[in-house]
């Protein structure tokens, strides 16, 4: 309670001591190694410097990751809190990935539509498994889900398909791994209205409820339509996206990275607000510091634009976000790269959008 | 008959030309008998000078106020017949008036101000012209602040932009 | 910084030279490049109060009005709310999640002793669920607008990091016509949202051009009492006024210099309006412009430049200039008409009305100085008179509705606009006060 973020900047001899030690110690190692032979391949993570490429690409998620996907899928299963509409969502999830590589291929502009119209469609669910749970009928809502699901799948089945000639490249991680967290977040969505409206439920009286809850569900919706545009526009993005992730990746943990980089991205744009003073070309860096939960647990400026409301913005844009539960996904299964690259991250606003 | 009319009024003209020749702001004479909303032609007899004029005078000498085309402070030919006649009085009786400089509501206060200044001051520079003192002319602009018409139309802005001379 | 695994290390070992550039990618930042353009949602609960008559203000209402009036927020409807905490361990953040409120300010009212008035108010992030602040202000009853405005100001900064601009006030003149030669003119000051109106001065000739000093304690203007144009210094809490022009021609557009101890000004003495600069402690005079163009409206950018209306290009422009010497710098181009520049706080975002073209499309744009991109911030036409917040986040322009003058305020992100009520029904030149102590 009463809690104020610290917003000063930490001290510049104690931000940059560190990494100067650090970089001295590194090019020490540097010149050792030039001189001494090794004979151990790198065995870990081979160095691919084209992957700049793919990191600076705005919302470039990787197309060619569907077994690390798959993985994220059945781990977000055995996390999340099991409640059976969620594990009927999952299912049918899963299924859906099964086929799809049975008959498959899907192009990644393909697949990526189909994402968004799971997605559309998982918005609906939360919408409809509001409306029962007001009701008390959380199997109702349930029946709702799934059915709402498997409409989804057939229709993404038979788009992939019909585009089952085009493209070698889509395995579509970014289809799956969007289709996956939509149900991942439909699951969440739906268990957390459940509750409350459980809440609601027993702290209010049905009377006067349910004119306020029309006009609740009407807002939530407007919001619900606005995200699934959002997530549409996004999937677009993705498509057009495609045509630069063609070239093989060759390594699949920086590739995940690069989502995850975009991710972020998507995250934090989505609570960027800026001030009247804010101008293109305006620049203020901020450093963040993650759990590996996905917790942001700390956020400075670490490079300030000189306006402080524009400053303030980008750190109170990190603050909105507060968590991202993805990264949860790859600090498990690739803690190296979540250390090396998201433990502490810099954070560049650079608005390119303003009118002026 | 287009043609007597032509040249009755090319006459007119050239009359005013002469009158006028040595003044900076009286240059207008190609103007085509400019239209005012209120002073327009109520007086059209043609002034032949030297005739029998006293109800021509009484005519122009009622005239007080001057209008303006927009965003200008040329003195339009009417209200140069009326100033004749009232340099000829000032001249004689010696006593002091205030040209007052009004604008319509266009634009920004400040830059009305100086634009109504602006008409006032050529009022004054043409009775100067006609053997008028400088001392028993006072300038005073208003802008916008003191329209005759209310309103934002046409009408309402052509009968604002204007110079009154008060006594 | 970076935590290397002992992994890590191995590999460098293995690689070195490329992990060179491999770490070089890790520290790479994320750039972000867009952003949202919607207001933020925040929701200010309607304040508790636990008196027995009903109190004389809304203040949770003045409060959600403020922040509507930045544009930088949107507030949720209060009827529309499914709870009303009024304090912060009574929000439920789901309440408010399932709206898409991010915000919530809740407070509670209370009157320990006669004509004392308290508010504890608490503001709470919905998405982290955590109490950003919780702060008392109180005050007498004739004081509960100010402090509303006063969270208004707290709320607006802990968000954005701008200090707010609620609790400041307007100048403006109000005209009564009776006939065509009787109008009453009347110098009012009010809130900043028009509310509280009191009278400084009432004449039945012009006021004109009202500003206030940067230490709001003076203002100065323009009168016509004397049935010519003078400019006077009025002292606000006296009510003492010193005549500081009275020369033949013009005497207009009086502008406070940023230090408050000179006045820049307009004067046609020697023949045509050109600009000058009084210093107010010794009554010393400079004139700053010379030129047989008009030469008016001018408002300080620094301690030495002047930016003012000059139509020396044949139609009227905005120039800066020093006052030191040197030759004027045009910095308008875009247009037929730009006059009455007013310049943000930081000095790099102008203000003007602008016309684009035709002879009645008067707006008011704004003109970064940097860049030199013009914004067109207003849909009404014959607007004039731009006054900008302290804070830079509002402005407040004269314009014409059916015959009449009214004050309309525009954010300037463009997204909010509102009419600022008042008694009057015919409103022009209005100037906002710089922060009040």
């Amino acid at each position: 309670m009463n809690r104020r973020e610290d917003r000063t900047p930490v001290p510049v001899t104690g931000l940059y001591a560190a990494p100067v030690l650090k970089a001295v110690a590194l090019h020490l190692l540097v010149a050792i190694m030039l001189f001494v032979s090794f004979t151990s391949a790198p065995e870990f993570e081979p160095a691919r410097p084209i992957v700049q490429a793919t990191l600076v690409q705005l919302d470039s998620q990787s197309p060619a990751t569907t077994p690390t996907d798959q993985r994220i899928a059945g781990e977000a299963a055995r996390t999340a809190a099991p409640t059976h509409e969620a594990e009927e969502l999952e299912r049918q999830a899963q299924k859906q990935e099964e086929e799809q590589e049975a008959t498959s291929r899907a192009e990644a502009a393909e697949a990526a539509a189909a994402a968004a119209a799971s997605q559309a469609e998982r918005e609906k669910q939360a919408a409809a498994a509001r409306s029962a749970a007001e009701q008390a009928a959380k199997e109702q809502a349930a029946e709702e889900l799934k059915r709402k699901a498997d409409a989804a799948r057939k229709k993404a089945a038979e788009e992939a398909q019909k585009k089952a000639a085009e493209a070698e490249a889509a395995k579509n991680k970014a289809a799956d791994e969007a289709k996956n967290k939509a149900a991942e977040e439909a699951k969440r969505k739906a268990a957390e209205a459940a509750k409350a409206k459980a809440a609601e439920d027993a702290k209010r009286k049905a009377a006067a409820e349910a004119q306020k809850k029309a006009e609740a569900d009407r807002v939530a919706k407007q919001k619900r339509e606005q995200e699934e545009a959002r997530a549409k526009a996004l999937a677009e993005l993705l498509a057009d996206e495609a045509a630069y992730q063609q070239a093989p990746a060759d390594n699949m943990g920086d590739q995940v990275a690069a989502s995850y980089d975009d991710l972020i991205r998507r995250y934090v744009s989505q609570q960027w607000r800026r001030p009247p003073t804010a101008r293109n070309g305006m620049v203020v860096e901020v450093r963040i510091s993650m759990l590996p939960t996905g917790q942001i647990t700390d956020v400075v400026v670490s490079r300030s634009s000189g306006d402080p409301g524009f400053d303030q913005s980008a750190v109170q844009a990190v603050r909105n976000v507060g968590r991202i539960p993805e990264m949860q996904q790859l600090s498990r299964d690739d803690p190296a790269t979540f250390d090396r690259r998201y433990r502490q991250r810099t954070l560049r606003f650079k608005p390119e959008d303003l009118s002026f | 008959m287009q043609v007597i009319k032509f040249g009755k009024f090319a006459a007119l003209v050239v009359a005013f030309g002469v009158v006028v020749g040595c003044s900076s702001k009286g240059g207008d004479a190609s103007g085509t008998g400019a239209v005012d909303p209120n002073a327009g032609y109520t007086s059209t007899a043609p002034a032949s000078t030297g005739n029998d004029m006293s109800s021509e005078e009484a005519a122009l000498r009622a005239i007080t106020t001057f209008y303006f085309e927009l965003d200008s402070a040329e003195l339009k030919q009417e209200a140069m017949r009326a100033l004749d006649v009232h340099a000829q009085d000032l001249k004689q009786a010696g006593n002091r008036v205030v040209l007052e400089g009004h604008t319509d509501e266009r634009g920004t206060r400040e830059y009305n101000l100086a634009l109504g200044e602006r008409r006032s001051a050529a009022v004054q520079r043409y009775l100067v012209l006609q053997g008028v003192s400088p001392a028993q002319l006072e300038l005073v602009s208003y802008g916008e602040e003191k329209p005759a018409a209310m309103g934002s139309s046409e009408e309402a802005w052509a009968q604002n932009r204007r110079v009154e001379l008060r006594k | 910084m970076i935590k290397l695994s002992k992994v890590s290390r191995l590999w460098i070992a293995a690689v070195g030279l490329l992990f060179v550039s491999q770490a070089a990618l890790a520290q790479d930042a994320i750039e972000i490049t867009r952003g949202s353009d919607k207001a933020t949602p925040i929701a200010v609960v309607p304040f508790g109060w636990q008196g027995t008559s009903p109190l004389p203000e809304d203040l949770s209402e003045i409060t959600a009005n403020d922040l509507r009036n930045s544009g930088m927020f949107s507030p949720f409807a209060r009827e529309n709310m499914l709870s009303y905490p009024t304090r912060a361990s009574e929000i439920f953040p789901r309440d408010w999640r399932v709206l898409g409120v991010e915000y919530v300010v809740a407070g509670m009212i209370t009157s320990p002793s006669a004509d004392r008035f308290e508010i504890q108010y608490s503001l709470y992030n919905v998405a982290r669920e955590e109490v950003l602040m919780s702060k008392t202000v109180s005050g007498t009853q004739s004081q509960l607008r100010d402090m509303a405005h006063h969270v208004s100001d707290e709320v607006f900064e802990e968000i954005t990091g701008i200090k707010g601009a609620f609790n400041t006030k307007l100048l403006y003149v109000a005209a009564e016509r009776f006939s065509v030669d009787n109008t009453r003119f009347t110098l009012q000051r009010s809130d900043y949202d028009g509310a509280r109106g009191v009278t400084l001065l009432q004449s039945r000739e012009p006021i004109l051009t009202p500003s206030y000093a940067p230490d709001g304690q003076r203002i100065a203007y323009v009168s016509f009492e004397s049935r010519r144009p003078e400019i006077f210094i009025h002292y606000v809490q006296t009510g003492r006024r010193e005549r500081i022009t009275s020369f033949e021609g013009l005497n207009g557009a009086p502008a406070w210099s940023p230090d408050g101890g000179r006045l820049a000004f307009v004067l046609s003495r020697d023949g045509n309006p050109e600009i000058y600069v009084m210093d107010l402690a010794s009554k010393q005079m400079r004139r700053i412009t010379n030129h047989f163009a008009i030469d008016t409206e001018p408002t300080w950018m620094d301690d030495n430049t002047l930016v003012f209306t000059s139509d020396r290009g044949g139609r009227p422009q905005i120039y800066k200039q020093d006052i030191n010497g040197g030759s004027a710098e045009r910095l308008t181009f875009v247009g037929n008409y730009n006059a009455n520049p007013k310049l943000s706080a930081d000095g790099q975002t102008m203000v003007m009305v602008h016309r684009q073209d035709g002879y009645r499309n008067f707006h008011i744009a704004t003109q970064d100085l940097r860049r030199g991109n013009l914004r067109v911030l207003t849909e009404t036409s014959l607007d004039e008179s731009p006054t900008v917040a302290p804070n830079g986040t509002m402005l407040i322009y004269a314009t014409r509705q059916q015959g009449r003058g009214v004050l309309m305020l525009v954010s300037t992100n463009g997204r909010a606009r509102s009419v600022i009520p008042t008694q009057f029904t015919d409103l022009r030149v209005p100037s906002w006060s710089p922060y009040l102590p």
